[in-house]
């Protein structure tokens, strides 16, 4: 870190890049239609069907890994009952770990 | 001049008990007066911090001169308190991200999230829910601002439990600033007043209650041994036997599960969710402030145990894991930055446990240099981000932050700043995030090269949930449906933008903050025996 | 072994835990946390005893063997901050039951 890092060549680079960013930003168009495709994210021509959101991005990931999130989510259910349970598990963990 | 360490933890905690009497005179003479009251300790802890680099390390007894006096054998039970380079630095810092915080309190105080406006399309509908709006906020306003005097109250009091943390040289105080801190997190956390946030109070509330009982225990354990309750005479005298092994787990766990790490963390997103958002900024400052004693207690009490270190590495390296695989799942924006506090933590858990276990080593040392100076990151980068969460469920009232859509067209401004925040969690140049994270990942690199590879995929992750975010809530066009119900108040920019500015300037010059900071707070921390020397001469 | 009072703050604490961690009632939960409590304040006071001594008060005392007042003090202190936690935990209990009703 000593070596690499010096502090008016990252604030140079840093001004170049946005001056960069900033001619490609100026290069768009400001206005948009309202109410039409332009404001409906792209899916090939068609309209999205109302299910499907950005916040589903990762759903192949979920999908993939449903057995892990089962249980780790069937574990942590909340309320006072687990939150103590856990504490206690934790702590007999480090008696373990620490004692013998 | 002495007399300032108990001066920064008693001037709070008297204006907090006058706080309600002038809270019934006037609204405006009670922030007045918590704005003094914060000022003032601020100062109190910049002139405290100058004394401590001139002087070194601080030991300040309630009640007599010096430590030893008036005891014909042994050592007499006083309440003594320390300030060395490393809590005088967190105490500066921490008071100014609280004074900041409290500036944003000012404006933005409601819990409007916890309504749900009905969606309509129709305009008599609409004309009706405009109504029926206003008469809620009217209803809320009334109750909030009976409550204002409550909240501060309990600010004032929850710092004043976070400055005993970081002063405290007695295992006793220990526990009663513990209790202060449980107690008055939970007020904060039941303060907007619906069941939602009464279950979450009580949930916290019992296992904090437990898990004092366990510290309490604990220190139990190591007064039946040795006698004494003083920190410094406790590491004099310490054989490392099998009690002494049980009362460390007891401590230390109880520490961890202030601090909320791996596996203690599962109170924090529901609390962290019910909370106002200047509640949840000292709330992580109180975390941090545990692991300060979580490290003062390993390093200067206890001895370096190479069990305890590798213990605190495995559970930093889950921690990190597990934040960031539970944050993927969550819908609450809330909850998902509360998982990103928990993985954060981890980090700073794993620099400083490394140099723990490279103990006399240059690599060990830069390891705990690096593991402190993300302390300092990891409140401005969380804090940043809860703040412009806060003030995106402010303007538009919803309760699940994922139906916003095209946040930055109506406010660029703060989509940059969000932006910003982004780029400092993952670790990205040229903020603060890279500098603390590139000393951490280079010098565990020495202890074992996995521990690497798992924090820079943590810092992956983080990035891919906090892309996740910003794509929803601030990308595309804005939706029809939703529109602002307030206006930003100029003073939140100048508090958002005063974060920003201290980003940058520390990403852009880190070494010169580490080696006026933090160098002389590393050191302090790792020598047993100058801890030890200025308690017993 | 273990003297038998050290088994009795044991056997509290065990109780006390575990009653907190099964039962599901609100009141049972703050009733647990108040039996661990009892237990600590036990194991605290037990330290302090030393066999034949008389209560640590100097005037007219019978004899100088006196237990020890230190961990008198510490409970003084845990009893205070158990008896507001217990205060806030029930209150919260009464607010939630009156949230449920509405």
């Amino acid at each position: 870190m000593e070596i690499i890092w010096q502090p008016k060549i990252a604030l140079i680079s840093f001004f170049l890049i946005f001056f960069v960013i900033y001619l490609f930003y100026l290069t768009g168009e400001k206005k948009y239609q309202k109410r039409t495709l332009q404001t409906v994210s792209y899916f090939s021509g068609q309209i999205p069907p109302k299910n499907i959101k950005l916040e589903g991005i990762f759903w192949g990931f979920f999908k993939d890994l449903e057995k892990i999130y089962g249980f780790l989510l069937k574990i942590q259910k909340e309320n006072a009952n687990d939150y103590i349970f856990f504490l206690v598990f934790g702590l007999i963990i480090f008696l373990l770990l620490l004692g013998f | 001049m002495i007399h300032f360490i108990i001066l920064i933890i008693a001037i709070p905690l008297f204006s907090a008990f006058l706080l309600p009497l002038i809270g019934k005179l006037n609204e405006k003479l009670m922030k007045f007066w918590v704005g003094l009251t914060l000022l003032l300790t601020s100062f109190l802890s910049i002139f405290l911090y100058k004394l401590i680099l001139e002087k070194g390390t601080l030991a300040y007894t309630l009640g007599a001169r010096f430590p030893s006096l008036t005891a014909p054998q042994g050592f007499p039970i006083r309440i003594i308190l320390i300030g060395d380079a490393l809590s005088g630095f967190l105490a500066l810092f921490f008071l100014f991200i609280v004074f900041l915080s409290f500036l944003f309190s000012l404006k933005i105080l409601d819990g409007y999230h916890f309504l749900d406006p009905v969606r309509s399309q129709n305009a008599l509908a609409e004309a009706q829910r405009k109504q029926a709006l206003l008469e809620i906020s009217k209803s809320l306003t009334r109750k909030t601002s009976n409550g204002v005097d409550k909240f501060y109250t309990l600010y004032l009091l929850l710092l004043v439990g976070i400055l005993g943390f970081l002063f405290t040289a007695d295992f006793f105080t220990l526990f009663v600033f513990y209790e202060i801190n449980s107690i008055a997190t939970t007020g904060l956390i039941a303060f907007f007043r619906n069941k939602e946030c009464f279950k979450s109070a009580f949930h916290y509330l019992a296992v904090f209650a437990v898990g004092s009982l366990f510290l309490l225990f604990g220190v139990g354990l190591l007064y039946s041994e040795y006698g004494f309750l003083n920190m410094a005479i406790i590491a004099k005298n310490i054989q490392f036997s099998f009690l002494d092994k049980v009362a460390l787990s007891f401590i230390a766990s109880a520490l961890i599960l202030k601090a909320g790490i791996f596996p203690f963390y599962f109170w924090k997103p529901e609390a962290y969710n019910a909370s106002p958002v200047p509640a949840v900024i000292l709330s992580i400052v109180s975390s941090l402030s545990a692991l300060y004693v979580l490290f003062r207690i390993s390093f200067d009490v206890f001895g370096l145990n190479i069990i305890f270190g590798q213990i605190l590495i495995l559970f930093s390296l889950l921690s990190i894991f597990a934040g960031v695989f539970l944050a993927l799942r969550e819908n609450n924006l809330k909850r998902i930055l509360s998982y990103l506090a928990i993985s954060e933590l981890g980090y700073v858990v794993l620099g400083v446990s490394s140099g723990f276990l490279m103990s006399n080593t240059e690599s060990g040392f830069k390891a705990i240099e690096g593991g402190l100076f993300h302390m300092v990151n990891d409140i401005l980068d969380v804090g940043l981000l809860f703040l412009i969460a806060g003030i995106i469920l402010y303007i538009s009232r919803v309760r699940n932050a994922f139906e916003i859509r095209g946040f930055a067209r109506k406010h660029p401004i703060l989509a940059g700043f969000f932006l910003f925040g982004v780029l400092a969690i993952s670790g990205l140049p040229p903020l603060n995030g890279f500098a603390s994270k590139m000393m951490i990942y280079e010098s565990v690199f020495h202890l074992s090269p996995v521990l690497t590879i798992i924090a820079i995929l943590g810092s992956i992750l983080v990035l891919a949930v906090l892309v996740k975010i910003f794509a929803s809530i601030f990308l595309g066009a804005p939706s029809e449906e939703n529109r602002d119900y307030q206006v930003i108040p100029k003073v939140v920019i100048a508090i958002v933008s005063i974060f920003i500015i201290l980003m940058f300037s520390i990403g852009l010059f880190p070494k010169q903050f580490v080696t006026s900071f933090v160098n002389p707070a590393a050191k302090a921390l790792i020598s047993q025996q100058n801890y030890i020397n200025s308690v017993i001469h | 072994m273990i003297s038998f009072i050290f088994l009795v703050t044991i056997l509290l604490i065990v109780i006390g835990t575990s009653g907190a961690m099964f039962k599901r009632n609100l009141i049972k939960i703050v009733m647990s946390v108040n039996i661990v409590g009892a237990g600590v304040n036990l194991f605290l006071i037990a330290l302090g005893y030393r066999s034949g001594g008389v209560a640590p008060i100097f005037t007219n005392a019978p004899s100088l063997n006196m237990v020890s007042p230190t961990p008198q003090a510490l409970i003084l202190t845990s009893i205070v901050i158990n008896l507001a936690v217990t205060a806030l935990l029930l209150s919260l209990a009464v607010l939630i039951y009156k949230e449920k009703e509405k």
